[in-house]
C-alpha cells in the first residue's frame, strides 16, 4: 500500500524478531480484543466499546484503538450506519534517548515509610506529578526492596539483570539493583521535595538497607524531577541517582531500561563512589538531520469486504498532533485534547486488561490529560488527504504527513504522532447481509543515517453478522464471557463436531475475551445458539491457569496446557506453488496466509535448539467451511504424517502443539507442514523452545447453569454422563462457576466443553 | 505578412467572442435582481434520552415566479443523543433542491447552500451521499468547530433548465444537552430568466433548544 520502499534492516534482524514477538504478546493472549463482532441490530443500538491492537519493530511502535459508537437503523431509503472513532498513535522509540550526566551531590532526606520491611518485597507508590518515561506517561511506580523501580512490572527480583534486557521486569529505573534485605535493617522511605534547585522532586531513599549476604549497609536514593512548565511545555523528566554510602562487593545493575527492554542506559557500578550523583536526561536523537529516525506519515486505512457498504470519513472530526497543519487557527484545540488523550487512553485500555497487574505498553506513546492539553495547545485545522469508499471501492483512508509540533525541547524531526478520525460504515443491504471491515494503522519512517524508509502497521477487524438464517457462516454454538457489565462474544466451541457424525467431542478453548469476577464472586459465561444448529452439551468445565508473568500459556487441541515465551517464526514458509509466504506468518498482525482446500505450506525453523522444548504456536481462523488444519512432520520414509489436528474457529484463536517427540524429524530437520482440508487462515506460526514453566491449574466449580427456556440445567452439565443440555436457535445457557484465588502472577481461563451439534435442515 | 498580422488579431478575438456567445467561456455575470424570501423556522427540543430519536420532519419552501420553480427542502431524519465528553450528539438531515425554469433561453446558473453556525458545533457534509443532476460541484467547505460557515457550491451544467441537488449532513453538537444551537441555512439559486440573471435566496432557521435536564 505504501509507496515508500521497504529497505535494508541493518543489524536489527535478531532483535526485530524478538521484539515483534514480544509486541505480539502485549495483546496476545491477553484478553484485550483486537476484533469485534456483533449481530446486525434491527434498531438503534449504542455500543460504546473499544478494541485495539499494537505492534513494535526494533525501531518503532504503533498502536490503534477503535471506539465503536452506535448503530442507527435508519428509515427506508437511507443507509443504516455504524459510527466508529479510530485513533492511531506511533512513535519511533529509537528517537527517545537518555544520556548520563553528573550533578553535585545533594542528599534529600525523605521520611515517609514505603512500608517495605521484608526481603524481596515491593510496593506501588503514586507519583506526585506525571512522569514521562521513554515516551509513556506514568502516575505510579513500583518500588522494590532490591534497589530498583519499575513503572510497569511489580517485580521483586533480587537478581540484577543487564541493561537492556527483554526479560521482565522492564521499564526499570535501577539506582542500585542488588540483593538487599530491609528485614535485616535499614529503611526505604519516600517523599516530595517542593523546593530544590531543580524544582519539585520525588525522592525514594534506601537508608542503610543491608546486603542480604554480608549485612553491609547501603544508602542511596533515586530522584525524579518534576516536569518543567512553561516554554515548550512537557518533556521527559530527569532521573537522578545519588549515592551516600555504598559498597562494591556484589554484582549490581545501575541504569534505566525502556518498556520492552530493548534499549536503556547502564552505568558500571564499579565506577560509582560515595557522595556522588548521576543524572539521566532525555535527549532527542531524532533532533539531528543525519541521525535517528524520522516519522514520515501516519495513515488510517480501512478496507471493507463487500460492495454493499460505504465508508465515509467525517472530515470535521479528523485530528492529530505531529501531523501536518495548515494554519495557526486553534479552534479545534478542545477536540485535539480529547483526541490525543483518547488515543493514549485507548492504548492503555487495549493493553491493560491482561493478566498482569501492571500496565504493558510496549513503548507506545500513552498520554494523560495534562500532557494531552499541553500537546494540543496551538494546534490547528488539519490538512489531510481523505478518501472515502463508495460501494464500488474497497478502501477508504486518511493520510497525514508527520511534522513536529513545538512541544519537545529540541528536534525538528517528529518521533511520535497521533491521528484520529471518525468514520461511518454505511450498509446498503436491507439487514440481510453480514459485513467485515479491517482497519489498519500504518506509519512510515525514515532512517536518517542511511535514507531508507520503513513501514509499520497494526490492524483490527470488525464484523456485523446476520444473527439468524443462512447469512452468517461461521460455526455455532458460541461462548460469551461476562466482562463486568455485559457478555462479550468470544468464539465458537465444539468445532470438531462438524465431522464427528453426531458423537460428542471434547473441546479445549482458552478464552480470549475478558472474564471478570461478578459481585457475588462467581464467574459467568454464556453459551448461545443464534445460527441454525441444534447443540448438545454434556459436560462443561472452567479451568483457571495461573502462571508466572514471564511466560504465556496456551492449550492444545488435546487439553495439554503448555507454556511458551518467545516463539521463533520460521526461517522460510514455502507453499505448494513454491512461493515463500513467510512474511504473512511471522507476526501476529492480521496479515495472514490463506490456505485453500488441499493446499499446504512447509515451514522450516532452521537450526533452533530444541533440547529443552519444541512447541508449535499456531494462530488460525476459518472461512465458512469448518474443517481442520493438519499438522504434519516427515517420517523416515520421507512421507508427511499428521501428528495433530487443529480445528479452526470463527474468530482468531491460538493452539499450541507439543512437538518435542516429533522434532527434529527423522531427517534431523525442524520442518513442519500444515495441510489444509478446507479454506483456513493462518496469521502466525512459531516454534517455542523454552522449557515448560511451573503453572497451577485449578478447576472451577459449576454452581449453576440457567437455560433461557428450560431453567436450571446444572445437573446435566456437571458430569460426563451423556445427559445433555440442549440449545436450539435463539436459546442460551449461562453457566456460572466459583474459582479458587489466583496463586501466581498471571491467570488465564480455559473452558472444556464436551458435546456435539448438527445443522438443522428444513 | 500583413494578412498574417490581421488574422492573428481577428482569429483570437473571433474565437473569444464566439466562446462567450456559446457559453464555452463564461464571463462575470451581472445579477439584475436578488429576491430574499421569508425565513422558514424549525425548532426542536433537544432530547436527553441516550438513544436515537426519529423525527422525520420535512421543512420546505416553494417558489414559483418568473418561469422559475424551486423547491428547497430539509429532511430532518433523526437525532442521536450520546454521552457528553467522549462523544457528541448529532442531528442528521438531508438538504435538497429541485428547480426548473420554463422560459425560452432560461437556465440555472448556480446553486449554493450556505450554513451559518456557532463555534460549538460542526457541520459535516456526507460526501458519499451527494447527488446532483445537471450540476457540477465546485466548492465544498466543511463546518469545522472553529469556523462559522459551511457551504457547497454547484454550477449549472450545459445551461440546463432543470437541476437537482441533495446531500446528507451531520450537525454535531459539542455541548451538554442543556445547550441550545441554531444554524441559518440559505439556498441561493442564480438563474438566467431569458433576459437577465437573477437570484433568489431562501433562508431557513433551524433551532435546537437545550433540554432542561442537566
Amino acid at each position: 500500500m505504501s509507496k515508500l520502499g521497504l529497505a535494508r534492516r541493518k543489524a536489527h534482524a535478531s532483535l526485530l524478531v524478538s521484539v515483534l514477538l514480544l509486541s505480539g504478546l502485549l495483546v496476545f493472549p491477553a484478553s484485550a480484543a483486537s476484533s469485534w463482532s456483533k449481530p446486525r441490530p434491527s434498531s438503534y443500538t449504542p455500543y460504546y466499546e473499544t478494541i485495539g491492537n499494537s505492534k513494535s519493530d526494533s525501531i518503532a511502535s504503533i498502536g490503534m484503538g477503535v471506539q465503536i459508537w452506535d448503530y442507527v437503523e435508519r428509515p427506508e431509503g437511507y443507509l443504516d450506519v455504524l459510527t466508529l472513532r479510530i485513533s492511531a498513535s506511533v512513535n519511533t522509540r529509537e528517537g527517545i534517548q537518555y544520556t548520563w550526566g553528573s550533578l553535585s551531590f545533594n542528599w534529600y532526606t525523605v521520611s515517609n515509610p514505603t512500608g517495605i520491611t521484608g526481603d524481596d518485597a515491593g510496593v506501588w507508590l503514586s507519583l506526585p506529578f506525571p512522569v514521562l518515561y521513554y515516551g509513556v506517561e506514568y502516575t505510579k511506580v513500583w518500588v522494590c526492596s532490591n534497589g530498583f523501580l519499575s513503572f510497569d512490572w511489580p517485580s521483586t527480583s533480587p537478581t540484577p539483570q543487564t541493561i537492556p534486557n527483554e526479560n521482565k521486569p522492564n521499564s526499570t529505573v535501577a539506582p542500585f539493583w542488588r540483593d538487599l534485605n530491609p528485614a535485616a535493617g535499614g529503611s526505604i522511605t519516600y517523599g516530595y521535595v517542593g523546593l530544590s534547585r531543580y524544582g519539585p522532586l520525588f525522592v525514594i531513599s534506601w537508608n542503610g538497607v543491608r546486603n542480604k549476604n554480608n549485612g553491609v549497609e547501603q544508602t542511596f536514593q533515586v530522584v525524579i524531577r518534576s516536569p518543567v512548565s512553561g516554554g515548550y511545555g512537557y518533556y521527559h523528566n530527569w532521573i537522578i541517582f545519588q549515592y551516600q554510602s555504598i559498597t562494591k562487593d556484589y554484582q549490581t545493575t545501575v541504569g534505566i531500561e525502556d518498556q520492552v527492554g530493548d534499549k536503556g542506559k547502564s552505568y558500571d557500578y564499579n565506577q560509582l563512589s560515595n557522595r556522588t550523583a548521576l543524572v539521566l536526561a532525555y535527549t532527542d536523537a531524532a533532533g539531528y538531520d543525519t541521525v535517528g529516525y524520522r516519522l514520515e506519515q501516519l495513515k488510517i486505512r480501512i478496507t471493507k469486504s463487500d460492495g454493499y457498504a460505504r465508508l465515509d470519513f467525517q472530515e470535521t472530526s479528523i485530528g492529530g498532533y505531529n501531523v501536518l497543519l495548515k494554519s495557526t487557527d486553534d479552534g479545534q484545540r478542545d477536540f485535539y485534547t480529547s483526541a490525543i488523550e483518547y488515543a493514549g487512553g485507548l492504548l492503555v485500555a487495549a493493553l491493560i486488561e491482561g493478566p498482569v497487574a501492571g500496565i504493558i505498553y510496549g513503548g507506545l506513546l500513552v498520554l494523560g490529560h495534562g500532557a494531552a492539553a499541553s500537546l494540543s495547545a496551538g494546534l490547528s485545522e488539519p490538512q489531510f488527504q481523505v478518501d472515502d469508499a463508495t460501494e464500488y471501492e474497497n478502501e477508504a483512508n486518511v493520510t497525514a504527513p508527520a511534522k513536529t509540533e513545538q512541544y519537545y525541547l529540541t528536534g525538528p524531526n517528529p518521533f511520535d504522532s497521533t491521528l484520529t478520525a471518525i468514520v461511518e460504515w454505511l450498509f446498503l443491504d436491507p439487514n440481510n447481509m453480514g459485513h467485515d471491515l479491517t482497519i489498519t494503522a500504518e506509519a512510515s519512517y525514515k532512517d536518517l543515517s542511511y535514507g531508507y524508509y520503513y513501514t509499520i502497521s497494526t490492524s483490527t477487524t470488525l464484523n456485523m453478522y446476520i444473527s439468524s438464517g443462512d447469512g452468517g457462516g461461521g460455526g455455532c454454538p458460541y461462548v460469551f464471557t461476562w466482562d463486568g457489565s455485559k457478555y462479550l462474544l468470544d468464539n465458537n466451541v465444539l468445532p470438531a463436531s462438524e465431522s464427528s457424525d453426531g458423537t460428542d467431542v471434547t473441546d479445549f478453548y482458552m478464552l480470549q475475551q475478558m472474564l471478570a469476577q461478578r459481585v457475588d464472586g462467581t464467574y459467568s459465561i454464556l453459551l448461545s445458539e443464534f445460527e441454525n444448529e441444534h447443540d448438545f452439551f454434556d459436560h462443561i468445565q472452567l479451568l483457571a491457569v495461573d502462571y508466572p508473568s514471564n511466560v504465556n500459556v496456551a492449550v492444545s487441541p488435546y487439553g495439554e496446557i503448555l507454556t511458551y515465551t518467545n516463539p521463533s517464526p520460521p526461517v522460510s514458509v514455502i507453499d505448494d506453488n513454491n512461493r515463500n509466504v513467510k512474511s504473512l506468518l511471522n507476526s501476529i498482525d492480521g496479515n495472514y496466509y490463506e490456505g485453500p482446500n488441499g493446499s499446504y505450506i512447509t515451514l522450516n525453523f532452521g537450526d533452533l535448539d530444541v533440547s529443552q522444548g519444541a512447541k508449535l504456536i499456531v494462530r488460525s481462523d476459518q472461512y465458512e467451511e469448518k474443517s481442520p488444519v493438519c499438522v504434519q512432520t516427515m517420517n523416515r520414509a520421507g512421507e508427511w504424517q499428521t501428528i495433530a489436528t487443529i480445528h479452526t474457529r470463527t474468530y482468531w484463536s491460538t493452539d499450541i502443539i507439543d512437538m518435542s517427540k516429533h522434532l527434529p524429524d527423522a531427517r534431523g530437520n525442524l520442518k513442519v507442514r500444515l495441510y489444509f482440508v478446507s479454506n483456513d487462515k493462518i496469521d502466525f506460526v512459531g516454534l517455542d523452545t523454552s522449557p515448560q514453566a511451573t503453572i497451577h491449574i485449578q478447576e472451577g466449580q459449576l454452581v449453576s447453569a440457567i437455560h433461557s427456556t428450560e431453567g436450571d440445567v446444572t445437573t446435566k452439565l456437571l458430569y460426563s454422563d451423556q445427559t445433555h443440555a440442549q440449545l436450539v436457535p435463539g436459546q442460551e445457557i449461562k453457566p456460572t462457576f466459583t474459582l479458587p484465588s489466583q496463586t501466581m502472577e498471571a491467570r488465564n481461563y480455559i473452558i472444556k466443553v464436551e458435546g456435539h451439534y448438527y445443522t438443522i435442515t428444513t | 505578412m500583413k494578412v498574417l498580422f490581421i488574422l492573428s488579431i481577428i482569429i483570437p478575438v473571433g474565437l473569444l467572442t464566439s466562446f462567450r456567445l456559446t457559453g464555452i467561456l463564461e464571463g462575470p455575470i451581472t445579477i439584475s435582481e436578488t429576491i430574499t424570501l421569508e425565513t422558514i423556522r424549525w425548532e426542536f427540543q433537544r432530547p436527553d434520552n441516550a438513544t436515537a430519536t426519529y423525527i422525520n420532519d420535512v421543512v420546505e419552501a416553494s417558489y414559483n415566479n418568473d418561469g422559475l420553480t424551486a423547491n428547497p427542502r430539509i429532511y430532518i431524519l433523526y437525532y442521536v443523543d450520546r454521552p457528553y465528553g467522549s462523544y457528541f450528539d448529532s442531528l442528521r438531515m438531508v438538504f435538497s433542491i429541485n428547480s426548473t425554469i420554463i422560459n425560452q433561453d432560461g437556465f440555472i446558473e448556480s446553486v449554493y447552500v450556505v450554513l451559518n453556525k456557532d463555534q460549538l458545533c460542526q457541520i459535516d457534509w456526507k460526501e458519499t451521499a451527494f447527488h446532483f443532476e445537471n450540476l457540477s460541484l465546485v466548492e465544498r467547505v466543511e463546518g469545522y468547530k472553529s469556523s462559522t460557515k459551511a457551504y457547497v457550491g454547484l454550477t449549472g451544467a450545459n445551461h440546463s433548465d432543470s437541476v437537482y441537488f441533495s446531500s446528507e449532513i451531520s450537525w454535531d453538537l459539542l455541548t451538554p444537552n442543556n445547550q441550545s444551537h441554531q444554524i441559518r441555512v440559505a439556498y441561493e439559486l442564480t438563474y438566467y430568466s431569458g433576459t437577465a440573471y437573477k437570484k433568489i435566496i431562501q433562508p431557513f432557521e433551524l433551532v435546537i433548544v437545550g433540554s432542561e435536564k442537566k
